[in-house]
């Protein structure tokens, strides 16, 4: 299968803002994701997993090494590989169905696939409230469909479930996998939770504490809808590997 | 959906706001008519039927309006040359940093002078007349509405700079579809904020150098040993400043209805 997104050697280090001290998250990451894989990424907190997702979007540079996606090299920002922030990040001045079409719009090209995003995704009902009316599990549902409206190759999901109740949460689970069905699109998911990565990842990709390096690539093959309580001993293992600090 | 009943509701809400007001007013006329003998305590601290007969005089004889029309116009020209340079200049003060910081000294030093202290050089640059009145209320309006333009446009969160130009927002479309909209609810405030702020300074830059005006009312009062006609213009000035505030908080909240 071809390679939808490499990294190979990168290295990045941010300046701390007082100090001006150097803060190594990555150095020499290696990883790659096939088309139409979804992949999580699954490590302790602050160990460079949101690094790796804003290398790969374009939002910053690495230092050293290379990130690409679909064989060229990632040269900032791009509609190809869209981001899904953990907050939803949406523009509050806007609908559900004005957030979900900016994209399209900004580009020229009308509504887009708007109406039937809005219908895959359960925001029928919604869409003409302002995001300050929605419940978190809605504000993520309206960030993962104003993503998807572009259409990216690629796509990044910065823990986009982590403060949601466990409730919203699965079924957040359940409209992503569904979307990935549909589309297969490439997907990289960061997580904190190694049962969410076990439920919808591929592969799971354990990551060491800071600076993050690959500790280990599992593969998940059981069949979809999975039921996680099937999955205790690999869940498991990888609790066991992003907690021990090596 | 409005609740049947809701708009009844809804202006009755709004009345009783004023009652604690029609209350300590009628205490007022009630007190002073039952308790006060001497003649020269009632010229001084006049009833609010004395003052209401001074103001329909004035009104009356048409000076009333005059004065109004002269205050508000003031503060309206003021207001709006406060906004149309406060804005801009506060946005790129907030998106420019070089600019920031190159203005800040002089600002920080600008800033602490009282309005009412460029009276005299600009009576001596402009003379007295109506410019002069104008670009006082300018100087206090300004200072505030670019104060919290600048706030705003830097309250931006980056974040959704970074979402819109991921969505396909080339740089250039940024200032429209993101900056624009994300400040609007802190810049309405601050004109919000301006406005009250022109209303303020009016009095004391009228005080100083006007022949027509609400604060020249609240002179003559004096002046003609008629305290009734100081709270007429006194009375004026609350109304005229409150009804502004109230009809900006409405034009705010239907322009920011998502916030
Ligand atoms: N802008 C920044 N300036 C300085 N240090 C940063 C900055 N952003 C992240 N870091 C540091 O880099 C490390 C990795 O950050 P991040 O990729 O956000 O971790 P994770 O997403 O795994 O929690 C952390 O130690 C964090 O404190
Ligand atoms: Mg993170």
């Amino acid at each position: 299968m071809s390679k939808a997104v490499a990294l190979a050697g990168v290295r990045h280090a941010y300046t701390e803002a007082g100090t001006g001290r150097r803060v190594e998250a990555l150095a020499g990451l290696d990883l790659n994701v096939a088309a139409g894989e979804l992949v999580a990424i699954v490590g302790p907190s602050g160990c460079g997993k949101t690094t790796i997702l804003h290398l790969v979007a374009g939002l910053l540079k690495p230092d050293a090494g290379s990130v690409t996606c679909g064989g060229a090299p990632v040269d900032g920002i791009g509609t190809d590989r869209v981001l899904v922030f953990q907050d939803g990040a949406l523009f509050p001045w806007l609908t559900v169905a004005e957030n979900v079409s900016f994209g399209p719009r900004a580009r020229g090209e009308g509504t887009g696939r708007t109406a039937e995003l809005l219908a895959a995704l359960g925001l029928d009902g919604a869409a003409d409230r302002y995001p300050k009316e929605l419940s978190g599990g809605m504000r993520q549902r309206v960030a993962l469909a104003r993503a998807l409206a572009v259409d990216p190759a690629v796509l990044l999901l910065d823990e986009p479930f982590g403060a949601l109740d466990a409730l919203s949460r699965e079924r957040l689970q359940d409209v992503l996998e569904a979307a990935w069905l549909r589309d297969r699109k490439t997907m990289l998911l960061v997580t904190h939770s190694v049962e969410e990565a076990v439920r919808l990842a591929d592969r799971v990709i354990v990551v060491s504490p800071r600076p993050a390096a690959v500790r280990a690539d599992v593969r998940v093959d059981a069949p979809r809808p999975r039921d996680v309580t099937a999955l205790g001993e690999i869940r498991r293992t990888i609790a066991q590997m992003v907690r021990t600090p090596e | 959906m409005v609740a049947p009943g809701g708009a009844v509701r809804g202006a009755l809400r709004g009345a009783s706001r004023w009652t604690l007001v029609l209350v300590l007013l009628a205490l007022w006329e009630l007190g002073g008519r039952t308790l006060v003998t001497d003649p020269r305590t009632l010229l001084f601290l006049p009833l609010p039927s004395t003052i209401a007969a001074a103001a329909w005089a004035l009104a009356r004889d048409g000076s009333l309006l005059v004065d109004l029309g002269r205050s508000g116009g003031r503060v309206l020209v003021g207001s709006l040359a406060a906004v149309l340079v406060g804005v801009p200049l506060g946005a790129v003060v907030a998106s420019w940093p070089r600019v920031g910081a190159a203005l800040d000294a002089p600002l920080r030093l600008v800033r602490p002078i009282p309005p009412i202290a460029w009276v005299p050089l600009t009576i001596l640059w402009f003379g007295v007349g109506e410019l002069q009145q104008v670009v006082i209320l300018f100087f206090a309006a300004a200072f505030v509405v670019m104060a919290g333009t600048t706030d705003a446009v830097r309250g931006v969160p980056p974040t959704l700079l970074a979402a819109a130009r991921n969505l396909g927002v080339p740089e250039r479309g940024l200032l429209l579809r993101v900056s624009v909209p994300a400040a609007l609810p802190g810049v309405a405030a601050a004109v919000r904020e301006g406005v009250g702020t022109a209303w303020f300074v009016l009095v004391a830059a009228e005080f100083l150098s006007a022949s027509e005006g609400l604060g020249v009312l609240i002179l003559e009062g004096r002046d003609l040993l008629e305290p009734a006609r100081t709270f007429v213009g006194m009375g004026a000035l609350a109304a005229c400043g409150a009804a502004t505030d109230l009809a900006l908080g409405a034009l705010q909240a239907r322009l920011t209805r998502w916030t």
